[in-house]
């Protein structure tokens, strides 16, 4: 009789042990886990027209944050221009000192946030076109975002951005872009393909070649169009593409492939 | 860190009130029916908002957070024995004067900004650990279902008007320490977390399809503190402390959430 409350009470002891343990491990809790990380304070700001520029005290950034305010400043008008839209948020860009700073991909790597009307980048150098290139794309996120609404495909998300890139501080805009896909007919895959989110892969070849596309649309057939294929899912794009176009995706493709090649040929000739 | 120094005030504030006896308030021993219990409070919520980039670990969210306040009021209705608790809750909030926080500074954003959510929950949970160390201490776990509807309105300048509305439904998992063991006040915490799931409708003034739907997911941790300090009978003043971080994903969309609240209110026990 003994033995057996004496069994029970070291069940009960290891139940209630068991339980604390359940309890310790859950109070980590989601938030702990999926919540967003607190943002340090260890930043000097700087307005530009439309931008302030926050950056690390003594950094690259730091020392080059006018020209990097004036290559912003003239991209966001850009954007505007090109797509023919009308914003005017102040856009505040975090621009860390190197990819561990910003907790980034890379050093050559940046995120947007829309609806904070912000953006993070690493900065570092060379102050050249690549990195003027990497700013301007962040920046088109959040106003075309802003204007356009939520995209319906990554290919919209992040081929637009780089295709309307102001080229006066460096030369990688659309022409830039037609002569890449010249060069790399064979890698590219089928539109079909780049418009599926289910296939969508983050490559450097998937956003060259849909900044690639959308610059041509633009340029053959203004901004209304693409307006309104942003918002457009994966699955409803072709008909889209069909009802705006007048023209299969496909038939589209094998049209902007022929345009480049033909682009690249007049360039060199 | 700043919620548990919040929720350690109110308890210490309960408790400088306490005496060495079951209230009335405190749940019906198991030979008797259960009491029951309805509490009305209004108090201040304060919300913040980061849209998200990356939602995996380490999760990529906006150093910018867009931040409101305003007032808020809440129902409950507690059937409680000592071994368990039916409680229903219907919350509801209204935030305006936003304003865009960043590490340095805060932007004013338009006065037409603003969110509201009305939240309905049902929690039950038992209490198989009762007297845990202390006569009166007493660990419990439940389950919880809820749903959440809100509506949040930005505008971007000039004039940009991005209307977002959706309903949540929700369930998780929750643990709760009761302390019973005075006459006049009675303390309760409660840590929940789950998951959600729902839709959201997007109205956007200058896109071309302006309505927008999206099914989405996503996470929630709650923690709720409350007092009950009994002022005569059945009547009693309550306070809680309630905060909850929240993150929602859909297609080409992510943010988190964070909420708190303090409510002061009245309570009626039968």
């Amino acid at each position: 009789m003994h033995g057996s409350s004496c069994l029970l009470a070291s069940r009960r002891g290891l139940v209630r042990s068991g339980a604390l343990v359940v309890v310790a491990f859950i109070s980590a809790g989601c938030n702990a886990i999926l919540g967003p990380s607190s943002v340090d304070d260890n930043w000097h700001s700087f307005d530009s027209g439309h931008f302030t520029l926050y950056v690390r005290p003594g950094s690259f950034a730091e020392g080059n944050q006018g020209r990097l305010g004036e290559v912003l400043d003239d991209q966001y008008g850009a954007t505007l221009a090109a797509l023919n839209v009308s914003y005017a948020g102040r856009i505040s860009a975090f621009l860390y000192s190197d990819a561990a700073d910003g907790k980034l991909d890379s050093n050559r790597s940046g995120v947007a946030y829309a609806a904070t009307e912000a953006l993070r980048a690493t900065c570092t150098p060379p102050l050249d076109g690549n990195l003027f290139v990497l700013l301007q794309h962040e920046a088109n996120h959040v106003i075309q975002r802003n204007t356009l609404g939520r995209p319906g495909t990554s290919f919209m998300n992040e081929g637009l951005p780089s295709a309307v890139l102001s080229t006066r501080f460096h030369d990688y805009g659309k022409d830039f872009l037609y002569a890449w896909t010249a060069d790399h007919l064979s890698a590219i895959p089928p539109l079909t393909n780049l418009v599926d989110d289910e296939q969508w892969v983050g490559s450097q070849v998937a956003y060259n070649a849909s900044a690639s596309f959308l610059a041509y649309l633009l340029e053959q057939h203004g901004a209304g169009p693409i307006k309104e294929l942003f918002q457009v899912s994966s699955k409803a794009f072709g008909q889209r593409i069909q009802t705006l176009y007048g023209r299969s995706l496909d038939d589209l493709d094998r049209e902007w492939r022929a345009f480049c090649v033909a682009h690249r040929t007049s360039s060199l000739s | 860190m700043r919620h548990l120094e919040i929720v350690l005030a109110i308890l210490a504030a309960a408790a400088s009130s306490a005496s060495a006896q079951t209230s009335s308030l405190a749940p019906a021993p198991s030979a008797e029916p259960p009491t029951r219990i309805w509490r009305v409070g209004a108090g201040y919520e304060a919300l913040s908002i980061r849209d998200v980039s990356r939602s995996g670990r380490p999760v990529d969210a906006s150093p910018v957070t867009w931040e409101g306040r305003g007032p808020g009021v809440e129902v409950q209705y507690d059937r409680t024995s000592l071994r368990r608790l039916h409680h229903a809750q219907f919350n509801a909030g209204w935030a305006g004067g936003f304003e865009l926080g960043t590490p340095l500074r805060t932007i004013p954003r338009s006065p037409a900004e603003k969110f509201a959510h009305f939240d309905g929950r049902y929690e039950y949970r038992r209490y198989p650990f009762r007297d845990l160390g202390l006569d009166g201490l007493d660990l419990g776990f439940g389950v919880e279902g809820g749903a959440v509807f809100r509506s949040q309105t930005q505008i971007f300048d000039p004039a940009i008007e991005v209307r977002q509305r959706g309903t949540d439904v929700t369930v998780a998992a929750v643990v709760a320490g009761r302390f019973r063991r005075w006459r006049s006040v009675q303390l309760e915490i409660a840590w929940g977390n789950g998951m959600a799931v729902g839709r959201m409708s997007t109205r956007h003034s200058t896109a071309a399809e302006t309505d927008a739907t999206a099914w989405g997911g996503g996470w929630l941790t709650d923690l709720a503190a409350r007092a009950d300090v009994r002022l005569s009978g059945g009547i009693a003043l309550f306070t809680s402390y309630f905060t909850t971080g929240r993150g929602r994903y859909q297609s080409h969309g992510a943010s988190t959430t964070g909420r708190g609240q303090v409510m002061i209110g009245v309570a009626y026990a039968r």
